[in-house]
């Protein structure tokens, strides 16, 4: 139990000194906004058109592979801390595991999923 | 922004509280003049010099100056080249876009007074300063990086002769 | 073609058309007609032992008497070059456009026009583009032209 305190003091301390620096910068700071001053940065230039443009879905798509294989790599880690003490069963069950996920991304590859361009 | 502006003058009021705003001053001129982060911003043959002076044997990193490439995360605005009237508004728009506190060096004779293009011009403004107001000035066509450097340390020396009281602007 | 067979040639088949001018430049040199300059700028161009098809500039000139339009010309199959003059009234200076011999004259005759003043005929689009957004102040490198923050270059000696 102690081991999770420690880790929440961990988060507020990180979170905190964020906090701290931002309050700080924002004490000391000038503000003077002008209409001049907020306008969109377009080189130079008045902007034309909106900012506001649709995405690829190229991104998404990237995106949601690697939520899916970062799970798995998730899932890795603590076999892989544990695996001295489990025996065979464990390797094979791993295997079996990562052979299943090998299956998605091949699919994934072979429709041009991976492809940027 | 409310503490700093009021500080210098309650700070008066009490006896020993000019220690307190000259402390905060050497903290703040400290962290602004050692990384003052400039825009690129470079037109013609002084830009060349420039780029010289930030590369490895006249090096703007070790004074703490890294180049960006938008006004919005930069303080300093080195005009380096010939600004010409079509030029002009968009200078003046990107000093606008740049955020407090923000510095301007007037690098080369062009931006100087016109330099070369003073006679028998048309199209150059004669010196940046009709456009936006300058902190240094540095003569030369093109100045050396030696000169540029001697600049941004004169650049630093005004930065850290900043008084609080100034914030109040 | 060498320099002397070529004006041979030139001054021989535009008989009337192209005069050669002596500068005593390295460059032929012929003056040309405001009426006659499409018609020799599009046989220039096709006239198999010439081959001009490279329009390297066009430039303006004001003296003070006289407008002129200087077009230099280079032919990329036979490598040599010529150039043509066009001398116009100082009062209503215009010139015929050679864009439909040289697609490239297009920009060239619009800077003629923004810069000097020189009419040119036939031209699709002819609107500043060099100066400045909201210029007013005519055209810049006529030598008549001023302005409060135009500076002339002192003679020497004042």
């Amino acid at each position: 139990m102690t081991e999770y305190l420690a880790v929440l003091i961990f988060v507020f301390a990180g979170v905190g000194i964020v906090l701290f620096t931002f309050f700080m910068s924002r004490l000391i700071r000038p503000s003077n906004p002008y209409p001049d001053k907020t306008i969109n940065y377009e080189c130079a230039e008045l902007p034309q058109g909106s900012s506001w443009i649709q995405f690829n879905n190229r991104f998404y798509i990237f995106a949601l592979i690697f939520v899916i294989f970062d799970v798995e790599a998730v899932f890795l880690f603590p076999w892989a801390v544990a695996f001295g003490q489990l025996g065979l069963y464990a390797l094979v069950e791993m295997v079996v595991f990562i052979v299943i996920l090998f299956f998605g991304i091949f699919y994934a590859w072979r429709k041009g999923a991976l492809k940027w361009v | 922004m409310g503490i700093i502006k009021k500080l210098p003058v309650y700070a008066e009021k009490v006896p020993g509280g000019g220690i307190v705003t000259t402390s905060i001053e050497k903290v703040l001129h400290y962290g602004q003049a050692c990384s003052v982060w400039y825009l690129l911003f470079g037109t013609a043959c002084c830009a060349i010099e420039l780029m010289c002076t930030g590369a490895a044997r006249y090096d703007f990193d070790r004074l703490g100056m890294i180049f960006r490439a938008t006004p919005r995360q930069s303080d300093l605005i080195i005009v380096a080249g010939t600004i010409t009237k079509k030029m002009a508004p968009r200078l003046r728009r990107l000093y606008d876009q740049m955020a407090e506190p923000r510095y301007v060096i007037a690098m080369g004779g062009c931006t100087v007074s016109g330099g070369p293009f003073y006679y028998d011009s048309y199209a150059v403004e004669k010196g940046v300063d009709h456009i936006i107001p300058v902190d240094v000035y540095i003569p030369g066509c093109p100045p050396r990086p030696e000169s540029l450097l001697e600049g941004c340390l004169n650049l630093q020396k005004k930065i850290k002769q900043q008084k609080l009281s100034d914030w109040q602007k | 073609m060498t320099k002397d067979a070529l004006k041979d040639y030139v001054a021989g088949h535009y008989e009337g058309k192209l005069t050669p001018l002596d500068t005593g430049r390295f460059d032929l040199w012929f003056e040309v007609k405001a009426g006659d300059l499409v018609e020799v700028a599009q046989s220039l161009r096709d006239d198999e032992q010439l081959k001009f098809d490279f329009l390297c500039n066009i430039g303006g000139v004001d003296t003070t008497e006289r407008f002129e339009a200087v077009y230099s010309l280079a032919s990329t199959v036979h490598k040599h070059r010529i150039d043509l003059k066009v001398v116009m009234s100082h009062d209503a200076p215009e010139v015929d456009s050679v864009q439909q011999v040289w697609p490239g004259a297009n920009w060239f005759e619009r800077e003629m026009w923004e810069l000097y003043g020189i009419n040119v005929k036939n031209h699709d689009n002819l609107t500043r583009f060099l100066l400045p957004d909201e210029w007013d102040q005519g055209h810049p490198m006529r030598k008549d032209w001023d302005a409060p923050d135009f500076i002339r270059m002192p003679e020497p000696g004042q």
